[in-house]
């Protein structure tokens, strides 16, 4: 009776794959952040952005760090880059196996961890916030990055109204919804 | 059922009735269990004041009272009352008992959601590496196998003592090496700092939701991501407003907010952990004909085995 059994779960388990919470630890000689798997990104017609493919290189969203006269800190600048390379694309995203994506995948904590640093900085240095606000619009419309991304750059201009550079309000304009809310959320 | 089989199989209950905090399996490796041990540790000394945020924890969790550390300690254990680990035997250790079980709603289990989305396969072990098991509500998966073939399943614990799966509110969850891999801590440097206890309580929240649901909600199933989300066309979502997600999201929000010893990095890097599980939640989607539907609260009622008969002459094979 155990070996009939044993067979149904089997087909049990692969049912409910769901309740796994399986991740894969990489290989060192793995390839990251493979991209042979573009896939188009959907994003509101609302907004008002040409469509951007996944693939595409997401540190292109960006403009460059400048607050117009040319003087951003070195420093300011630096945690800005960081943050740029350790943002995920969605394409990165989609790429990953199942076993990856069920609980937050690395790239995510990895992203978190860049941005957290921008904010240690930006608590050392508050008056850089204006410039810094120009590269959370960026990430906030920037419809390569997923919305987890997009809603915690449009956090931390939320969190600090009053300091936004010229031009910022206006670009948050057509933040598509998914995002301004899983933004009220957090 | 004859007299001696039902008092034999009170007292099964009662083994796991009475216990009201989480077990620890033998085999759950020393290090693994004593960070576990902590995190729940370190639950009990976190202080929860009342804001906006316990109050929406308070509804997605169903508290009829404030949420603290007593509370939500309380809504684990009653989900969550064994812990195994990744290298336990499945297979071995099933046990099946002889007899017939009836369980309510025996016909009704979740339907396997579908999509036209071909998502990258499982790693399945290829290229060298193998999967590595986060945590895994084990319980609900074994209740649901029982429920569908009928039978009684127990779990043989590495003690040798049989746990009976009689509903999935007798959680048992599985952890693995994941759990504690250095790319998914919060803080990289030590396995115990109050951050990682943090993301790991998420996790295991998360996963106690799961022991919950009747029926086709049994286990709280997460849903097909759809053709424009981050995770199209992997079960990496929900279609309800109180599901794992949710909850390990919501839980997550409280804990951050009452974390005196986090920083601010650590905090984004939980924040960021936060709006992925709370992306995840679609609370606008389309069935399978097309219809446009808008997610609600499930009801938490858990399913139990209604009764069970057993063969005369045996014991747990």
């Amino acid at each position: 009776m155990k070996n009939s059994i044993f067979a149904g779960f089997v087909t049990g388990l692969c049912a409910l794959i769901y309740l796994n919470s399986g991740t894969k630890e990489k290989a060192p000689d793995e390839p990251s952040g493979s991209l042979e798997m573009p896939r188009p990104v959907q994003e509101s017609a609302a907004v008002g952005q040409s469509p951007v493919g996944g693939d595409q290189d997401p540190a292109a969203t960006f403009a460059p760090v400048t607050d117009g006269s040319g003087t951003v800190s070195e420093g300011l600048n630096l945690e800005i880059q960081k943050v740029r390379k350790a943002l995920p694309s969605l394409a990165e995203l989609r790429n990953l196996p199942s076993d990856e994506v069920h609980g937050t995948p690395a790239k995510i904590i990895e992203a978190g961890a860049a941005l957290g640093e921008l904010e240690e900085y930006l608590e050392r240095r508050p008056e850089e916030f204006p410039e810094a606000s120009r590269f959370f619009s960026d990430c906030a419309v920037g419809s390569e990055f997923p919305s987890s991304i997009r809603a915690m750059c449009l956090h931390s201009l939320r969190n600090n109204p009053s300091q936004w550079a010229p031009g910022v309000s206006a670009k948050l304009e057509a933040l598509p919804s998914e995002v301004t809310d899983l933004e009220a959320q957090l | 059922m004859r007299f001696k089989d039902l008092v034999v199989f009170t007292l099964l209950f009662a083994v796991t009735a009475q216990s009201n905090a989480i077990e620890m399996d033998s085999g759950v490796p020393g290090l693994q269990a004593e960070s576990l041990r902590k995190d729940q540790k370190y639950l009990d000394r976190l202080f929860f004041d009342k804001n906006e945020t316990h109050a929406k924890t308070k509804g997605v969790l169903g508290f009829s009272g404030a949420v603290n550390a007593e509370s939500l300690q309380a809504w684990l254990n009653e989900r969550v009352a064994l812990v195994i680990s990744e290298s336990m035997d499945l297979e071995k250790s099933i046990l099946v008992a002889p007899g017939k079980a009836r369980y309510p709603e025996p016909k009704v289990l979740p339907k396997p959601d579908r999509s036209n989305v071909k998502p990258k396969p499982s790693s399945g072990g290829q290229g060298g590496s193998e999967p590595v098991l986060v945590m895994s509500n084990t319980g609900a998966a074994l209740y649901m196998l029982a429920k569908q073939n009928q039978v009684l399943l127990a779990l043989k614990q590495t003690n040798g003592k049989p746990f009976p799966l009689v509903s999935p509110r007798e959680g048992v969850i599985q952890i693995g090496k994941g759990l504690f891999l250095e790319k998914f801590r919060v803080n990289p440097e030590t396995q115990d700092h109050p951050a990682n206890s943090l993301s790991r309580l998420s996790t295991l929240f998360h996963e106690a939701r799961h022991s919950d649901g009747h029926g086709a909600t049994l286990g709280f199933p997460h849903a097909i991501c759809p053709e424009d989300h981050s995770y199209a066309g992997h079960p990496a979502c929900d279609k309800n407003l109180n599901g794992p997600y949710t909850i390990g999201a919501q839980v997550l929000g409280s804990l951050v907010e009452a974390c005196a010893d986090c920083s601010t990095k650590e905090k984004t890097i939980l924040k960021a952990i936060e709006a992925d599980s709370r992306s995840r939640v679609l609370k606008v989607f389309k069935d399978p004909s097309g219809k446009t539907l808008h997610a609600g609260m499930w009801s938490d009622r858990p399913e139990r085995m209604i009764s069970f008969v057993r063969d005369s002459g045996h014991g747990l094979e």
